[in-house]
């Protein structure tokens, strides 16, 4: 046996394991791969849900309008600022899932062909807002979808200087973006609508919680607000302060909050906390053996499913949408069409970037009537400031349609249906209403 | 400031510090002996928490399998970058290859979660450990999951501890950090021994982030964090000592960081850990030649 035929010899088993591993590999990934949820995937962009443009048209009663009054043909940009990366990327995909299904109905029904351009804000980066806002505005841009309270403030100058209408369906305008040129928020004020609403219902329920702890997320200079506003509204109820705890976006680990807030013994905890966040709190406040009640200002199902078990001592008090009771038809077609295009249940920031997706239309609509150009954001803002209303997805019943009203002085909502919900194991259920300001506060029957 | 409030912080403490204990001694074995910067730890510790979660629930494994499915990735991705990554970059790049290694491993761990997601989704996922369940000691409570992983992070800092000293591989490996260059004249051949490295370190990141993953949630960035305390803890620890003295560096800086919630907001928790590290570098210089000259020889070797 010469060298050559003795190497290639003994590289053989080497060679089958080779294959082997390589084999090993394949199965491996493959299993892994399969295991994938397929469908969690966002579907087409172009997929209406399965529903026809007269579907639409009928339920918001745009029947008989011609083609040129619905805007067929045209095509406009509309930008959509989202936190497509980072801790918060679960809010950008569902958002941008709702504005999807927007689109796409919106063109079925005869609608203008609206472009989405995508730009990521990468989880409240100011600088990365910032400069997506000056991208749209050199590209002519008239209108936006923002988030994060038009990324927390970042973008208020370019969305000014390019007079870009800009609805803010995440956060609304929240206390900061009150009044800023341009600028709307498309749902109750938060957290103070929270606020007012969650210490309502502890007063209505168990009059004994005096001492409310409020652990809240790092907004910068807006922090000092959040407190004000929250001391207004315990000032309001007849409860007090117990301690403050801040917290940022994407903290995981709440031990030394959670540490300090045994210390400090409150009676009750209000969470403003974001994302998957809550998921992350409830979970370890739980496992610390703490028993307080806490409510925060939203739900995801994400957080529900980092926090398993642990959330079910949650509550929720927001303007939340809830799949379990489709309020009017609108709702309802909107509900069924998301769930077939997306596989998944669609939950507030899903219901708010579709609704506010054809509340530009509409602006369009009304600009076209008009004779105007849809392609100004001012002209657009002009329509929306002479009729700040819009249909909407929340509040109303059968063929009448929810309405949104919006206040043309501080950009915030004034009509927006709110309540407090149990998380009840995934399927959050409503046990108090309330209107902005927690105004008509009523316990569920 | 209540005594139990001391002792709360204290025991949170302990165990942030085991698991940064776990995380900084496989990073610290890995810089110590190959002097790679391996920024994709953090990809190795991301993707043994998804696999071991996906074996789990949609696969239906068992828990221990699914462990070991999620302890193999680790292993097997760490080894694949050493191999293809890093190894030909310190070939081809010589006295630079500490810059480029780091910058490609920053741009491996990016694509590589944007993968996992592109795979998995970025909604969270969960790995059920143990039933969890809150623990009650006194005034202290913590969960099971953190005891398990507690135990389970000193468990595995003492077994490494005990390969490098009482194993042939071991005293390879302490041979190769102690002085690459005497090591490569013995006859010790650099290469398997930062891919026997590679693998421990993986094995050990791996570990981390499934027991990260139990105590928390799995999500794309999930590894992020844990890589800026590794780095800290190795570097606090030295590069050159053993895991039990990087282990307790783990402990330190953990305590740190809960503790300094008795004085300011946990916000702030990691300026002060930080400031740990600013201090210490300030006070002991890392030798970045020392760091370099490890390198180096395998860039120029041969076989590489």
């Amino acid at each position: 046996m010469n060298n050559v035929t003795a190497a290639r010899d003994s590289a053989t088993p080497f060679r089958n394991r080779s294959k082997l591993c390589r084999l090993a590999g394949g199965l491996a990934l493959g299993l892994l791969l399969a295991a994938a949820p397929a469908g969690a995937q966002d579907a087409s962009p172009s997929g209406t849900g399965g529903v026809t443009g007269d579907q639409i048209k009928q339920v918001l009663g745009l029947e008989g309008k011609d083609a040129k009054a619905l805007g067929t043909g045209l095509h406009f940009k509309l930008g959509i600022v989202l936190a497509l990366t980072g801790p918060g990327s679960y809010y950008g995909r569902i958002q941008g899932n709702g504005a999807k299904l927007g689109v796409a109905q919106i063109k079925a029904a005869g609608g203008p062909d609206i472009e989405l351009i995508f730009k990521d804000h990468k989880t409240a980066d100011a600088q990365a807002g910032a400069r997506a806002t000056r991208e749209l505005g050199i590209d002519g841009v008239p209108a936006i979808l923002s988030s994060f309270v038009g990324d927390i403030g970042a973008m208020f100058p370019g969305v000014a200087q390019y007079k870009m209408l800009t609805l803010d369906g995440g956060g609304g305008t929240s206390d900061f973006g009150q009044r800023k040129p341009y600028f709307w928020g498309m749902r109750a004020i938060e957290p103070d609508d929270d606020f007012i609403g969650a210490l309502k219902y502890w007063k209505a329920t168990d009059p004994k919680i005096k001492r409310v702890s409020l652990v809240y997320f790092d907004q910068g200079p807006a922090n000092e607000i959040v407190i004000n506003n929250f001391k207004k509204a315990l000032a309001e109820t007849g409860q007090e302060l117990a301690s403050t705890e801040l917290t940022t976006i994407g903290q995981t680990d709440y031990s030394a909050t959670v540490s300090r807030l045994k210390a400090s013994n409150p009676d009750a905890i209000f969470l403003f906390g974001t994302g998957v966040d809550p998921g992350y709190f409830m979970k370890q406040l739980v496992n610390a053996g703490m028993k307080t009640p806490v409510i925060g200002a939203e739900y995801i199902s994400d957080a529900a499913k980092v926090a398993g078990p642990a959330f079910d001592n949650y509550m929720f008090a927001t303007d939340w949408f809830n799949p379990e009771k489709p309020t009017n038809a609108w709702s309802k077609l909107f509900l069924q069409s998301y769930i077939k295009e997306f596989n998944l249940e669609p939950e507030i920031n899903a219901a708010n970037y579709y609704e506010d997706t054809f509340a530009i239309w509409d602006l369009i609509r009304r600009v076209i009537a008009k004779g105007g150009n849809v392609n100004s954001g001012e002209e657009l803002q002009n329509a929306l400031i002479a009729d700040p209303k819009f249909q909407s997805v929340y509040g109303g019943s059968g063929t009448q349609l929810g309405t949104i009203e919006l206040d043309t002085t501080t950009h915030t909502a004034t009509k927006r249906p709110l309540g407090v919900y149990m998380s009840n194991n995934g399927k959050p259920k409503q046990v108090a209403s309330f209107g902005i300001g927690g105004a008509d506060f009523e316990l569920t029957k | 400031m209540s005594l139990e409030q001391v002792a709360q912080l204290t025991v949170a403490g302990v165990i942030n510090g085991s698991f940064y204990a776990l995380v900084g001694a496989g990073f610290g074995l890995i810089l110590g002996v190959t002097g790679r910067f391996h920024y994709a730890f953090a990809l190795v510790f991301t993707l043994s928490a998804y696999v071991t979660s996906v074996l789990e629930t949609p696969a239906g494994l068992p828990m221990p399998a699914a462990i070991v499915g999620g302890l193999l990735a680790a292993i097997v991705l760490g080894i694949a970058i050493e191999r293809f990554v890093y190894r030909p970059l310190a070939r081809a790049s010589g006295a630079v290859s500490l810059l480029t290694i780091f910058i490609s491993s920053l741009g491996l761990t990016i694509a590589g979660i944007n993968l996992i997601t592109l795979a998995w989704t970025a909604f969270s996922r969960s790995i059920e450990l143990v039933p969890l369940r809150p623990i009650n000691v006194g005034a202290i409570s913590f969960a099971s999951v953190e005891a398990v992983l507690v135990a389970a992070s000193w468990l595995l800092i003492l077994a490494l501890s005990g390969l490098l000293n009482f194993s042939d591989l071991g005293r390879s490996i302490r041979a190769a950090r102690g002085n690459p260059q005497l090591a490569r004249i013995l006859g010790l051949d650099p290469d398997s021994i930062y891919l026997s490295v590679f693998a421990l370190g993986s094995f050990l990141c791996g570990a981390a982030g499934i027991l990260d993953g139990a105590r928390f949630a799995v999500q794309p960035s999930m590894g992020i964090r844990p890589v800026m305390f590794a780095f800290v803890v190795a570097f606090l620890g030295g590069t050159r000592n053993g895991p039990i003295v990087v282990g307790l560096a783990g402990l330190f800086v953990g305590l740190v960081e809960s503790l300094s919630g008795l004085f300011v907001s946990p916000q702030w928790s990691s300026l002060v850990v930080f400031s740990v590290l600013f201090i210490y570098l300030v006070l002991h210089p890392v030798d970045f030649r020392a760091l370099r000259a490890s390198i180096l020889p395998a860039a120029s070797s041969p076989r590489g």
